[in-house]
């Protein structure tokens, strides 16, 4: 089940808050029909996958007991969490990376091993690092144990964030679990942040898609030319931040519906003014788990000497390009990100903000490039690509084609554009700041007006059955 | 601060509202469908759960509430969006309005004209056997002259081009066809005429000058001596029943009337006498029909439909074609032609008017029919059989022998 559908919207939301609102006498009976809900959430997707959240959910409930009871056994500890680590990732290869990992086999030897076609558990990648996460910041004292499991598996398989995110950490939802109030402000703030996330979606993420994925196709047939190449990598660039950025904004109005707060996960990351404050503001939840679980585990900065740090930050852009997906793409994803940012920390300032125009041009060109690795379903498209993007291999700098992209879609480019910037979140600023005067009346009038009107744009979009891809579902 | 708050919190009870009201009406109108999808399931793994599940979400998405008008909103909003396209590229407008199919990748070359080439002498071998000719006849489309005034860069799909690269193919397997697009080009009729600009059909008057040009070429290439005088094919002897913006065509239909707009649609019927017997495969088996042209051959019901989104004008003709088979006798005729169409929908029309000048007519439909066609016309005997398959369908492969 996807938020962006008839079935989610109009069927499960109002039955889930109904349900919710009703059993508000009592906070458990609360907790245990949103568990139930997610549950059936997930199930309705694939049922066999539900078998391997619950199986994950019970079986980090059983670390987490273990844990907590053998944390003065320092050797015990290291034996379990490690046990832990390799259950989690474990299964996390079984259904995400073994297919990749045979066939690459197969290729290099020349073999005929029987490669893995198993389906992938949806949201895998996410609720996988939740469960670590939880387990870990158990062993080390700053979350406490989660005796019910019903609980635990609240935390785990929350519907608002279990197919995509944020990744939350446990100790920021421990206390929420029992101890969160549900009050009118949350919930409308959670609506309103809901149907913004909505209009992104479907509105600019599913325009930019059509863009991307037809300039996408024609790439392993025909040589395109330069403008279009530009016009494929740029569009992508914005669905793909539209999409995920509009899924969190989802996941987060979702869960102020219910009471629970999350962390943000999106600061606009395309006013980066360096790659290295880019992944400050991108999908911050991701970089957090591995700056937490994984590059200070290392030592992080704080090394000896420089040769272990660069170490240290080439093993956190692996993983993460790894994580992203199982194909040579996504790790050359992680690998050029790594050498950017290292790049960026030999010759920077880092006490030093410097956001002039060329820095801004100079990081939105480099995460544009990334994507198109990102984006390519092999290296040789993606080589393709930029020999076109750079005029080594191109038929014309213009064509049809790209007249055509811009006229039909050019309205939904520019709205991309201006709503990667905060003039949203500056608009509302001066609000309440009232420093439009009367005009500022008029604009918090006319709020429920435009909040409604998109409302009715995305369910005619989606009765209509229009183009509704989850890009990062695939992870 | 307080303003911020306040117009989230209308906002958010509205959405609410709207949200809840919404639901429950949806709930009620598509409560009958869940049911039924319920009542039927038969769940004997789990993939068949995802099954039911797949279909339960389908049922909820057709069947919305006020789908339709939600439909012509999203045309409403394109319009105003001076978009050219609609649906991923799939349709796309030209200048004059016609709705046409569009895709950024050719689909069918040269290995697929062989293959399909190869497929219909199967058919011809079999048919050599019984001493039966076979003819092929490909329905252009909006492209049979070549040429449509389109939008710049939009890929509209010209599946007419194909129709050479399959004669050519068919030529070497020495099996006869018919090229309609020299008496379209040359009939003196405007596009407008000759196709709907919502529905990817020929009009009934396009249909008609192929019926007339078939009888022409099948008279001067075969024995079969259908209507010498010409008087079945002489437009005069028939009578138009004008429906004006009356029909919602197939292409229409995705995008809305809003968008669309309106065909207006003819009805042509004989003004002679006719006297006929349609029978036709049915779910419970086979339905009759007796009497005139217009009592027999033409499902008036259809012209009755008000809902643009359910009623498809076109297929008032011979029921359309969800149907294996049907057989038309003519029982002014019986001693004349005997002759198979293995058809589409394009042909529904052109089977009609040909049964005037024929003894029998039957029309197959390959895609609903389950026997293998070269055991049917083992048993069955033909005078001539006439393949003909929209050129649009060319590289789905439809037809199997």
């Amino acid at each position: 089940m996807i938020f962006s559908s008839i079935l989610f919207l109009f069927y499960f939301l109002p039955l889930v808050i109904s349900g919710y609102y009703l059993l508000c006498f009592s906070r458990k009976l609360q907790n245990y029909f949103l568990f139930f809900a997610s549950i059936f959430f997930y199930a309705w997707g694939n049922i066999k996958s539900t078998f391997i959240l619950l199986f994950s959910i019970l079986i980090n409930y059983i670390f987490g007991l273990m844990v907590t009871y053998c944390k003065s056994k320092k050797h015990l500890l290291r034996y379990l969490l490690t046990l832990m680590c390799a259950t989690n990732l474990g299964i996390l290869f079984i259904y995400k990376y073994s297919g990749f990992v045979v066939r690459n086999i197969n290729d290099f030897t020349q073999k005929n091993y029987i490669v893995p076609q198993l389906a992938l558990p949806l949201g895998i990648s996410f609720f996988t690092f939740q469960a670590i996460s939880y387990v870990i910041d158990v062993s080390r004292g700053t979350a406490r144990v989660q005796k019910n499991p019903f609980y635990l598996g609240l935390y785990i398989a929350l519907f608002p964030q279990l197919i995509a995110g944020p990744i939350v950490k446990y100790a920021a939802i421990e206390k929420q679990i029992l101890f969160r109030k549900n009050t009118l402000r949350k919930f409308s703030v959670g609506c309103c942040r809901f149907l913004t996330g909505l209009g992104k979606k479907i509105i600019i993420a599913n325009t930019m898609a059509i863009v991307a994925d037809k300039i996408y196709q024609l790439i392993p047939l025909y040589t395109i030319s330069v403008s279009l190449a530009w016009l494929g990598s740029i569009a992508y660039s914005l669905q793909i931040f539209f999409d995920f950025s509009a899924y969190s904004d989802m996941a987060i109005g979702l869960g102020l519906i219910f009471g629970f707060e999350f962390d943000e996960n999106f600061n606009y990351p395309y006013m980066s003014a360096s790659v290295t404050e880019f992944w400050r503001r991108w999908h911050i939840s991701l970089t957090t788990w591995f700056k937490d679980y994984v590059y200070f585990p290392l030592g992080g900065s704080r090394v000896k000497n420089n040769d272990i740090m660069v170490r240290n930050m080439l093993i956190v852009w692996l993983l993460t390009g790894i994580w992203h997906g199982a194909e040579w793409t996504f790790l050359f994803w992680g690998l050029y990100h790594f050498f950017i940012i290292l790049l960026e920390k030999v010759f920077r300032n880092p006490h030093k903000k410097n956001h002039s125009i060329v820095n801004h041009i100079y990081t939105l060109l480099m995460i544009n490039w990334g994507w198109v690795l990102f984006r390519s379903s092999n290296l040789s498209i993606a080589l393709s690509l930029f020999q076109t993007m750079f005029g080594i291999k191109y038929k014309g700098i213009f064509c049809d084609y790209t007249i055509l992209f811009l006229k039909e879609y050019g309205i939904f480019l520019i709205f991309g554009i201006i709503f990667s910037t905060p003039v949203a979140k500056r608009c509302n600023r001066l609000l309440v700041e009232n420093r439009f005067g009367i005009a500022g009346f008029f604009m918090n009038v006319s709020y429920l007006f435009c909040i409604i009107c998109i409302f009715f744009v995305c369910v005619t979009y989606l009765v209509k059955g229009s183009y509704n891809p989850f890009i990062y579902f695939n992870f | 601060m307080k303003n911020f708050f306040i117009k989230k919190e209308f906002t958010a009870l509205t959405f609410l509202f709207l949200l809840l009201t919404y639901s429950m009406l949806n709930l009620h109108h598509t409560y009958p469908f869940l049911k039924s999808l319920f009542l039927n399931k038969d769940i004997a793994s789990l993939n068949d759960v995802n099954t039911l599940t797949d279909n339960l979400e389908y049922a909820m998405q057709d069947n919305f509430f006020q789908k339709y008008s939600y439909i012509e909103n999203y045309g409403a909003l394109q319009l105003l969006l001076e978009k050219h396209e609609m649906n991923q590229f799939s349709i796309g407008v030209d200048r004059d309005g016609f709705l046409h199919p569009s895709n950024f990748i050719e689909s069918f070359d040269q290995k697929q004209a062989k293959d399909l080439a190869k497929n219909v002498s199967a058919l011809k071998k079999k048919l050599d056997e019984q001493k039966t000719e076979l003819l092929v006849m490909t329905p252009p489309d909006r492209f049979y002259d070549g040429k449509i005034n389109g939008y710049l860069g939009i890929p509209y799909s010209n599946f007419s081009q194909y129709i050479d690269l399959y004669y050519n193919c068919l030529s070497s397997y020495d099996i006869d066809s018919l090229d309609l697009r020299p008496a379209f080009i040359h009939s003196g009729l405007a596009k407008e005429q000759l196709y709907y600009k919502t529905d990817h059909h020929w009009t009934i008057r396009g249909a008609f000058l192929a019926f007339q040009e078939l009888i022409t070429f099948l008279n001067e290439n075969y024995a079969l001596q259908l209507d010498p005088d010409g008087y079945y094919r002489d437009w005069n002897h028939y009578t138009t029943i004008h429906y004006p913006n009356a029909y919602l065509g197939s292409y229409g239909r995705k995008t809305g009337a809003v968008y669309a707009g309106l065909d207006d649609f003819d009805l042509i019927l004989p003004k002679f006498n006719t006297s006929f017997e349609f029978k036709r495969t049915n779910e419970e088996g086979f339905i009759t029909y007796q009497g005139s042209f217009e009592d027999t051959l033409i499902n008036k019901s259809i012209l009755t439909i008000k809902d643009l989104f359910q009623q498809d004008l076109y297929s008032c003709y011979l029921d359309g074609v969800l149907y294996s088979y049907g057989k038309i006798t003519n029982r002014l005729n019986p001693n004349g032609a005997k002759i198979l169409l293995i058809r589409d929908s394009y042909s529904s029309p052109l089977a009609a008017f040909l049964s005037s000048v024929c003894g029998e007519v039957d029309v197959l439909y390959p895609v609903l029919f389950e026997e293998s066609i070269l055991s049917f016309l083992s048993e069955n005997h033909y005078d001539m059989v006439i393949l003909s398959g929209y050129c649009g369908t060319l590289p789905e492969k439809l037809i199997h022998f």
